[in-house]
């Protein structure tokens, strides 16, 4: 074959892809958190056209992250940590039920990053999340237990170690509710996965 | 001539002037006042809550420091190093560690620093995802190793591969952690052990059994103070009695400070930001609580705002602590029975730093002088760092220009408290 042939067949095969995706409605689903401070930033989820980029849907919701403003202050040794450090991430999961042991329920799995331009600390164990058990209960005494980490009850909860945080509060659905709905319906994606640049931090 | 009984005469005189008598209260006042201001000068100038007034200008912190692969004491007590600063073989860097403990730390005698270093094994834009650099979770990124300058004869020798975070026993024995494995990998949890050599040539012995996510403070005597990471953030702080002996001092608690005498341990309890977090003042000998403080009944001077947050690692001189805080910096004032607050700086956090203070340490034993260094605010500019000398009486500081980010110069300490 020659190497126009090549080329030809190639091309081919690359819009046959993009007509399928797009005939398929071929959607990508984004965050971007917009730090404005610890208790009050903004987490937003978007739909976006795979193909050209524009922006299908998007639903705004107040977040918070960290104890500080230093992006460099890890939690992960005395549970004082500075929010999330700007920059693109991957997310390398989402889960209905985790099991951490500070964190559990529903929770999209953020990639390490290192702070500052890339000067600083790297810093781990990076989620969006909440404050629910695994079961997305909230143990707020009465006939379940009262366990701080798990029960949402007041807008100091939005303080973290340096994850996003946002709220389980009611009225329902909350916050996280209708997160995880938006998710589900653009997205779908659950467990262990791998995608490039899902969120991106200023 | 009739003559008054003798002690009458012997006092009349004096009854009668009362010159006499303001001389008699004054010069005993006097006294007391002079020795008082020799005893206790802190009786005698009170250190005030307040903002820190911060202007740049020329400075030299007492201490010897290290940045990048500079290391320096041009006022310090190293001999070595007062003349002339040397070079370290690499530059130190512990990007695991960050601003939570020292990068370097001196020996008992001054003459060895242990320092961390860093080496990537693969090239990483940390602007960007991993995704779109291939990086996949697990794959193997860097790799810290712990080295041994000596400043008498500068030389340099690294220990094992995977080792970061020492801490020196006043005879000289140094522990550390060494990840098991060596590597840091993308999105998996860096797992150490606790590691200990009699001397810095003698061989390693494990500490601990079970690679966790462990962080080496200080030695308190002969006991071990760590803190074990948890998932999610946070910590524990334990004691290892020796090897494989391992015992909570605090749950979810960071440490702050180990006492000069290496008997009790300065402990931050509790969630930040939930208002619930006690300091906690611990035996390491049996986990004891000695005294505590509710750290919502400390505020910040000029905002009037309760604390949120209090982080180490502190800096221990005596009967002072100075840790760091959202207000900016507190100092302490803890004796075996109790702690109090006896200072709090204000600092300008979002305007002077990036966002908190990293390392401060007292500069002198009269625990006066106060030296720290911070990330500064950017403006487009790459990532830069600064020194600050202060006087916490006079609630001044002297601030260094600016200096790339990886040559900031921080303080080369050890954690450690107590005899061997």
């Amino acid at each position: 074959m020659s190497a126009r042939a090549r080329i030809v067949v190639v091309a081919a095969v690359t819009a046959a892809s993009f007509l399928a995706a797009g005939r398929a409605g071929a959607t990508v689903t984004t965050f971007d958190f917009h730090r404005m401070s610890n208790l009050n930033s903004v987490l937003t989820i978007y739909r976006q056209d795979i193909l050209d980029g524009s922006i299908l849907n998007r639903v705004a919701y107040r977040a918070g992250s960290g104890l500080n403003t230093n992006e460099c202050d890890s939690a992960q040794y005395d549970s004082v940590g500075g929010w999330l450090p700007a920059g693109y991430y991957s997310l390398w999961g989402h889960w209905n039920n985790y099991t951490g042991d500070k964190i559990q329920g529903r929770v999209w799995y953020l990639q390490d990053k290192r702070c500052n331009g890339g000067t600083g600390q790297i810093r781990t164990d990076l989620f969006i999340h909440s404050e629910e058990d695994m079961y997305n209960r909230q143990l707020c005494g009465g006939s379940l237990p009262y366990v701080e980490r798990f029960c949402w009850d007041g807008d100091r909860d939005y303080y973290s170690v340096g994850c996003i945080k946002i709220s389980v509060a009611a009225p329902s659905p909350s916050d996280l509710a209708r997160l995880h709905s938006n998710w589900d319906n653009w997205s779908g994606l659950h467990g262990s996965f791998v995608l490039a640049q899902r969120l991106y931090v200023y | 001539m009739r003559r008054a009984p003798e002690g009458r005469r012997r006092l009349r005189p004096l009854l009668r002037s009362p010159r006499r008598i303001v001389a008699l209260l004054v010069v005993p006042f006097a006294a007391t006042t002079v020795l008082m201001v020799h005893l206790f000068p802190a009786a005698a100038e009170n250190p005030r809550s307040g903002r820190l007034e911060i202007a740049e200008g020329a400075l030299t912190a007492p201490g010897v420091y290290v940045g990048g692969d500079d290391l320096t004491g041009p006022a310090s007590s190293n001999a070595d190093l007062r003349g002339h600063g040397q070079k370290l073989e690499r530059a130190a860097s512990s990007p695991l560690l960050g601003g939570d403990g020292p990068v370097a730390a001196p020996s008992p005698d001054g003459r060895l620093v242990a320092y961390s270093t860093w080496a990537w094994t693969r090239a990483v834009d940390w602007s960007k995802a991993f995704g779109d650099q291939g990086i996949a979770i697990g794959d193997r990124l860097g790799i810290p190793t712990l080295r041994i300058h000596d400043t008498h004869g500068n030389r340099d020798r690294a220990l094992e591969a995977g080792t970061f975070d020492a801490a020196w026993r006043a005879d000289g024995a140094l522990a550390y952690v060494r990840g098991d494995p060596a590597s840091y990998r993308a999105n998996v949890p860096y797992l150490a052990n606790v590691v200990v050599r009699a001397s810095a040539t003698a061989e390693p012995v494990a500490w601990t059994q079970q690679a966790d996510r462990y962080r080496v403070y200080g030695w308190a005597g002969d006991r071990l103070v760590v803190t074990r990471g948890r998932e999610g953030g946070g910590a524990d702080a334990e004691v290892l009695d020796g090897p494989a002996k391992v015992r909570l001092l605090a749950g979810e608690a960071g440490v702050l400070g180990i006492s000069p005498d290496g008997g009790q341990a300065l402990v931050s309890v509790g969630a930040p930001g939930d208002g619930g977090v006690t300091l906690s003042l611990r035996s390491v000998a049996d986990s004891t609580e000695a005294a505590r403080l509710a750290l919502s009944s400390v505020t910040d001077p000029v905002t009037g705002q309760a604390l949120s947050w209090i982080a180490g690692p502190g800096s221990w001189t005596g009967d002072h602590v100075l840790v760091t805080s959202d207000a900016g910096l507190v100092v302490l004032h803890v004796t075996a029975a109790s702690v109090s607050v006896e200072q709090v700086l204000h600092v300008d956090l979002d305007r002077v730093t990036t966002g908190s203070i990293y390392e401060p340490r007292f500069a002198d034993a009269a625990a006066r002088t106060v030296v720290w260094w911070a990330d500064v605010p950017r403006d487009g500019t790459a990532p830069a760092s600064a020194q600050f000398v202060c006087d916490r009486y006079a609630l001044t500081c002297k601030r260094s220009a600016n200096v790339a980010a990886s040559q900031a110069p921080r303080p080369v300490y050890n954690l450690s408290g107590g005899g061997r």
